[in-house]
């Protein structure tokens, strides 16, 4: 445990140096004062749309950093050569890797919950309210699908450089997003093979759509029940570790070579 | 020998992006402190400010033809804010897989109207629709409706029409709302002159047969005919009817009111009467698409 620690200290160092938090959060910031700024026909105390486009922002921004957080680790370590030492250590490789992904995720968690921070202190001054239970529910669901998003991510990059590893997740992501959910709408309009490569896609990826709370905290519907709310949180436990034993599949037997790396 | 060279020639390469970044950076800035000089007159800086329509151009030199698409999202959210969060019904070829069931229970199904303080919330979505697309009628129409109607903003309703009819100068559809809520709040002669407007620029380049054109040129028939009896312009109101007649022959009550006033006689019920309760009615036809929504 105390090595997996280490690696994951080591990553929110390096990740504080290269300061992409601070600049996300200064774009939420800036995005959050502008629509602050916005006069809706001076009628006051409207929060709702503030609600919406920072919790909107809140997704955008956890997403890229957990994608790009994640998938750079482990080809950076490969490229400077530190793997080396690093491996040389004693350390297993699933250790290494477990240490990766903790740090990745937690540096995204928390970089989330300034953004929520951010967004909720801007509705509470405009005079808005929120159901506390409702919002610590929103919170860990977005971190479970971030923590997806980071093993996925950290999987694909064991055998990718940072740029394709980065990219496929992006797209991934894309698809899991965007398109899964509509997938049934779709195939209304779909046939023969189309609609069957529809419906292989809606089985085989994830579903980030049930994660996303959002609505249910902007529009005040309450809490989830907590059989629901426990059973989207092992979901999100077992597609992450089910990307984590991928991961550490493809790395385990992995060879390196010092001049193909440069 | 060669692998440490390679990683030292890494170093000043990572820096070359951050320098074009700069560079294009610097470009634009300097061609946007330039643009009331390059721009045409029509899209000089001054006029961007002074007024509405100028103003679009700077969404459109930003977004291009992504403001409209933006726009209409943004409608479409106002829609979804209407019905507290329930999106709007799209047929799925399967509705009972465990991920459809877990949505479910995650998103709001609970399907209502938003009323009151609610009302509010929707107006900023709409007021963006419009800074987005300044010629979006319905976003003028549905934002004075709901003003007037659902929050009783009747002056802000009127300011916010009152811009859609400069940007959008031959709609009848806001002339006839604009009429509407200037007679709730009492100013009758202009909402006299808003529907003598709009019935002179109705279709507005809309098909005379479409529903919406025939809903609009029929309300404001009524409403000219109605202003001419209060005026006592009987012999006007007479020919109005005619034609309102003409284009709906199903409207018994016209039918016997313009007979009487053709005969010189006094309807039984006042003009004043029926206009009073016809602007409390909307030409809005707001229909809900919603399934009915599960209680949770």
């Amino acid at each position: 445990m105390t090595q997996i620690l280490t690696i994951a200290s080591v990553v929110w160092l390096k990740m504080l140096r290269k300061k992409d938090i601070y600049v996300l959060l200064i774009l939420t910031g800036a995005l959050l004062t502008t629509l602050i700024s916005l006069d809706i026909f001076g009628l006051g105390k409207v929060t709702g749309y503030i609600k919406e486009m920072g919790l909107l922002m809140a997704w955008l921004f956890g997403w890229i950093l957990a994608v790009n957080v994640s998938s750079r680790e482990i080809p950076e370590e490969e490229t400077r050569g530190t793997i080396f030492p690093l491996l040389a250590k004693p350390i297993t490789r699933f250790q290494f890797l477990c240490g990766k992904l903790l740090g990745s995720f937690t540096i995204v968690a928390v970089a989330i919950l300034v953004f929520y921070v951010l967004v909720f202190a801007v509705v509470i001054s405009r005079g808005g309210t929120f159901d506390f239970k409702t919002i610590a529910q929103g919170y860990a669901l977005h971190c479970a699908a971030l923590a997806v998003l980071s093993a996925m991510s950290l999987a694909f990059s064991t055998r990718m450089n940072y740029d394709a590893a980065a990219s496929i997740s992006y797209v991934l992501s894309g698809v899991m997003f965007l398109l899964v959910r509509r997938i049934p709408v779709f195939i209304t309009y779909a046939e023969g093979i189309r609609a069957n490569a529809l419906m292989i896609i809606y089985n085989l990826l994830p579903h980030l759509e049930i994660f996303d709370m959002r609505k249910r905290i902007i529009h005040d519907y309450g809490p989830l029940n907590a059989l629901p709310f426990c059973g989207i949180l092992a979901y999100g436990l077992l597609l992450s570790l089910l990307f984590l034993m991928l991961a550490w599949l493809s790395y385990r037997q992995k060879r390196f070579s010092r001049g193909t790396m440069l | 020998m060669d692998a440490p060279c390679k990683q030292l020639t890494m170093e000043p390469k990572t820096k070359w992006p951050w320098i074009t970044i700069l560079v294009i950076q610097m470009s634009l800035f300097s061609v946007s402190c330039r643009l009331c000089v390059i721009l045409p007159e029509d899209l000089n800086m001054n006029q961007m400010y002074s007024n509405a329509d100028a103003q679009n151009s700077i969404t459109e030199i930003i977004l291009g033809g992504a403001q409209i698409a933006l726009s209409q999202h943004f409608m479409e959210v106002a829609d979804t804010y209407f019905h507290n969060g329930v999106e709007r019904f799209r047929p799925a070829a399967f509705k009972n897989t465990f991920f459809q069931h877990t949505l479910e229970k995650v998103s709001p199904t609970t399907h209502s109207h938003a009323s009151g303080e609610q009302m509010k919330e929707i107006m900023a979505w709409i007021s963006l629709a419009i800074w987005l697309n300044p010629h979006d009628i319905q976003a003028y129409l549905l934002a004075g409706f709901w003003l007037a109607e659902g929050i009783g903003k009747i002056q802000t309703a009127i300011n916010i029409l009152e811009q859609g009819e400069q940007n959008n100068p031959y709609s009848f559809q806001i002339q006839l709302e604009l009429g509407r809520v200037y007679a709730m709040q009492g100013r009758l002669k202009d909402a006299e002159k808003a529907f003598e407007t709009g019935l002179r620029i109705w279709p507005s380049g809309l098909s005379p047969d479409t529903p919406e054109a025939k809903r609009g040129i029929i309300a404001l028939l009524v409403y000219n005919g109605l202003f001419q009896e209060i005026n006592n312009e009987n012999k006007e109101a007479v020919e109005t009817y005619k034609k309102l007649l003409a284009l709906s022959p199903d409207e018994p009550k016209v039918k016997e009111r313009m007979e009487m006033l053709a005969k010189d006689m006094q309807p039984s019920v006042l003009a004043s009467t029926i206009l009073n309760d016809n602007i409390l009615r909307s030409n809005q036809i707001i229909e809900c698409q919603r399934p009915e929504g599960k209680k949770e």
